[in-house]
């Protein structure tokens, strides 16, 4: 059997990205939480922010760590699979991540420590402080990294000579066509799955019965931050989706599932599909009428151009991206009509009692990790053939590696990451069923910055009890 | 301004920033195989615990500055050491991952520490691997690597990768002596008399052996030989010094004499190594990406190192003096 | 009795009409204008629901 270096080096990258973006996605989400939840306890000192905030810490330390590791997998991947690309992209992409570990990793490294350990070690305001300064690590990384990976799909700023890439305006390197709509696309993913997260552990406590001032709170705000942000980023995503159009086109003209230069009129919205890429033409489709032209074109009889747009060698594969960008895009709607349901029950004074409601929030918990990677691969696999667009291909861009020590480490990476994920989900879920632990009768903040820099210990410093017991409301 | 110089100089900083910082946190995870008792296993994992991800940070400011900087060296040498490296990932990801589920779970916690130790031991492995391989040299046609993945199976390598592990074990146990109290001080101080003779020991035959199969070495020691005869001595007064520290030496003086210790050997292989970054046959600036990109990463550099290392260190003053006995959760 | 149970039953209908409403508008099938401020009426409208209808259990 001949393997193939270029497929397996993909395979390779694919499965250590795809298990590496779940664990940023939460953290970026989680740590502004957080955030968001300290702040709150040292404004109201209200005990239950302070159980929230031990609750998800607990997690979000876990998440962090894999996040850490498998991240830095990926920087010396790029070298390990795709030297080519290393060596072509290194003097544009390189300094962009050299400014991540610079300003986002060491500082969201350097405050974790006093984030994860420090409660009893620093005053309350230093705390919140480096709880801040983490989840600002989280975000500026996003950024950056954001902007590499824009460059590659909407490269600009560079003179290329010779197979040798010159940065000449790092301005248009750093804010290429895309970077600004992916960014806040990709931010808001983050927060959305940290949203949904906490409304499903909070809810499936409420239909437990447990925990019942913790529940409510977590789903309150869950929900509250879900609803507004789901909005946004189906705006941002209906912009974004404009943008692809225009820089790549053959990505949209994939994920759309119509084949000829123009689709019939009206064109339908295509649910399903059996494509046949050798044939260029779906063996089957089943779509809903009208909707194609009414949401891709904005109106009733629009057509819509079909992936034989683009020359066939140029074309990505139609059925990785179509059903990527269904899964995407339905749990986005999906994701909205949680949210309206959650203002109206509010508004009806039913958003704890309904049990219906409540179950599918549990049932949501982690759909904006399943949307994140789904968008993530109609980017990905909808920028194919290219590594970087309109440059270079993927074919050309592997390492002088054997298909056999690609395919031995790839069983590697499958394995070990086997073991990450499932003691993670082993331990998380342990977490969630022990539930919040009781906060100590003297944990109060101070709220005094003298304080803050004197190390000190709390009184009575008891282990908290993780215990069943609902807590008093 | 010479800029790829300057970038080798960033570039040289940000390793052996890695190899000290990581160096005493490999060494405690290596020195946790050694370690029966559950509690003192704890306060040695509980001393480098609130630390250990910016320590771990600086190998990738390592790798992404080559990338950046020096992007056919980045395309060689990764290809080159492709085993070691990804072996290398996937133990520090296991020792990563420790550090959080070890504390999850009672029954098995011994299960984590062993793969924390095991991960910290064939990371540190790993490492010597590529340390050797380095001194090895590597087949380079057209700026791409043209050896084979295997060719880190060879003496050299493997002599400094069964070094290695016993100069992190030596800065582990300088660590464990500064931040434990009594019960880790009889294990840290015998951890640094028996793996500092080891380390020199394998460290000298290595150099020894280098200095055989590689001719550019053997030339190197010709024209620098005094130079790196110093270096030579400092190294083996170090050694020697730590073999036979006593109770009574003074607590910082170890994990100091370590410190030094990898600074003399990180010299070394620099002098012997300079100009060329893929040896011995790439040189720094037939390596180097076009000014535009060094300079973006050293203006990037010079403005927030001093920062990212005033705040490490603050990091690392919050968790000064002793590691409390019962765990930083109390 | 009967009126006021139809009326219950359509109150979802009609929340879940406006909700698509709402949608489709933010998604621009209504041009570039509508959608925005869609948007803006959208989140407007939930922070003052979040104001108006304080949860249960939740403190002032």
């Amino acid at each position: 059997m001949k393997l193939d270096p270029s497929i397996l080096a993909r395979i390779q990258f694919a499965f250590t990205v795809s298990f590496h973006i779940i664990f940023p996605t939460m953290s970026i989400g989680l740590a502004s939480f957080l955030a968001v939840i300290e702040a709150l306890w040292l404004k109201t000192k209200k005990p239950v922010y302070l159980e929230i905030y031990k609750f998800w810490l607990s997690i979000f330390a876990m998440g962090f760590g894999i996040g850490v590791v498998t991240g830095i997998v990926l920087s010396f991947e790029f070298g390990l699979g795709f030297a080519r690309f290393a060596q072509m992209a290194g003097p544009a992409i390189g300094p962009l991540i050299a400014l991540e570990v610079l300003t986002a990793f060491f500082l969201e490294a350097g405050f974790l420590g006093i984030m994860l350990f420090g409660l009893h070690r620093v005053g309350p305001k230093l705390h919140f402080f480096a709880t801040c300064m983490v989840a600002i690590g989280t975000l500026l990384s996003a950024s950056w990294i954001l902007s590499a990976n824009s460059w590659m799909q909407t490269p600009a700023g560079v003179a290329i000579h010779d197979g040798h890439l010159t940065v000449l305006s790092w301005r248009h390197v750093l804010v290429n066509p895309s970077w600004l709509y992916r960014l806040p696309h990709m931010l808001t993913a983050a927060y959305l799955t940290a949203s949904f997260m906490v409304a499903g552990v909070g809810a499936w406590y409420l239909l437990k019965g447990k925990h019942q001032h913790f529940a409510r709170r977590t789903l309150a705000l869950g929900t509250a931050f879900g609803t507004v942000l789901i909005a946004g980023q189906v705006f941002i995503g209906d912009i974004l989706y404009g943008t692809m159009l225009k820089y790549q086109p053959s990505k949209m003209q994939a994920a759309e599932g119509f084949w000829e230069k123009q689709s019939q009129s009206p064109a339908p919205y295509y649910w399903f599909i059996v494509p046949d890429q050798n044939n260029q033409r779906n063996r089957f489709q089943l779509g809903i009428p009208y909707l194609g032209s009414i949401w891709l074109t904005h109106s009733l009889d629009g057509r819509v151009e079909g992936l034989r747009n683009t020359p066939r060698d140029l074309q990505p594969r139609m059925g990785m991206v179509f059903y990527a960008f269904r899964i995407m895009y339905g749990l986005a709607m999906v994701m909205f009509a949680v949210g309206v349901a959650s203002l109206w029950l509010r508004f009806r004074g039913k958003l704890f009692s309904s049990r219906w409601f409540l179950w599918i929030l549990v049932f949501m918990t982690p759909s904006g990790i399943i949307a994140t990677l789904a968008g993530w691969y109609v980017a990905e696999t909808g920028r194919q053939p290219w590594i970087i667009y309109g440059i270079l291909r993927t074919v050309d861009a592997i390492s002088p590696v054997p298909a056999q020590a690609l395919l031995s480490t790839l069983i590697a990476f499958v394995c070990v990451y086997a073991v990450f994920i499932t003691a993670f989900l082993v331990f998380a879920f342990r977490i969630i069923r022990r539930g919040p632990g009781e906060v100590p009768p003297h944990a109060e903040a101070s709220g005094s910055v003298k304080n803050a820099f004197r190390p000190y210990v709390l009184d009575s410093p008891e282990r908290l009890v993780n215990s069943n017991i609902t807590q008093r409301s | 301004m010479d800029l790829p110089l300057v970038s080798a100089c960033f570039l040289a900083l940000a390793l052996t920033l890695y190899v000290i910082l990581d160096g005493f946190d490999l060494g405690v995870g290596i020195l946790l195989l050694f370690q029966p008792a559950t509690a003192s296993r704890d306060q040695m994992v509980d001393s480098i615990t609130p630390t250990w991800d910016g320590n771990e940070t600086w190998i990738i400011m390592a790798g992404v500055t080559l990338l950046a900087a020096f992007p056919v060296a980045y395309s060689i040498l990764l290809p080159a050491f492709y085993l070691p490296i990804i072996l290398m990932l996937l133990a520090l990801g296991f020792r990563g991952v420790s550090f959080e589920f070890r504390v999850q779970s009672k029954q098995h916690r011994r299960k984590w520490d062993v793969a924390f130790a095991v991960g910290s031991l064939v990371a540190a492995f790993m490492q010597g691997l590529v340390l050797g391989g380095l001194m090895q040299g590597m087949k380079v046609q057209n700026q791409h690597f043209a050896g084979s993945v295997l060719d880190v199976v060879h003496p050299l390598p493997i002599i400094s990768a069964l070094a290695l592990p016993f100069g992190y074990a030596v800065l582990g146990g300088g660590w464990l002596k500064l931040k434990s109290n009594l019960s880790l001080q009889t294990f840290a101080n015998r951890s640094i008399r028996v793996s500092a003779p080891f380390f020199a020991i394998l460290f000298g035959i290595a150099c020894i052996y280098a200095v055989k199969i590689q001719p550019t070495i053997h030339s190197k020691w010709a024209s620098h030989g005094i130079t790196l005869a110093c270096l030579v001595g400092l190294f083996v007064i170090a050694s020697g010094m730590l073999t036979t520290m006593t109770e009574k030496t003074r607590p910082a003086v170890p994990f100091l004499l370590g410190l030094f210790l990898f600074v003399v050997g990180i010299s070394g292989i620099a002098l012997i190594a300079f100009p060329d970054i893929v040896p011995f046959g790439v040189t720094l600036w037939e390596a180097a990406s076009s000014s535009t990109s060094q300079t973006l990463v050293l203006v990037g550099a010079a403005f927030v190192t001093p920062i990212v290392l005033t705040y490490s260190a603050f990091a690392y003053w919050i968790f000064r003096g002793k590691t409390p006995e019962q765990g930083w959760e109390a | 009795m009967g009126n006021s149970s139809k009326l219950h039953r359509l109150q979802p209908m009609t929340v879940a009409l406006v909700g698509v409403f709402f949608f489709f508008a933010i998604i621009g099938v209504f041009g570039l204008r509508l959608a925005i401020a869609g948007l803006a009426v959208f989140v407007l409208g939930a922070v003052v629901v979040y104001a108006a209808f304080p949860t249960q259990g939740a403190e002032s």
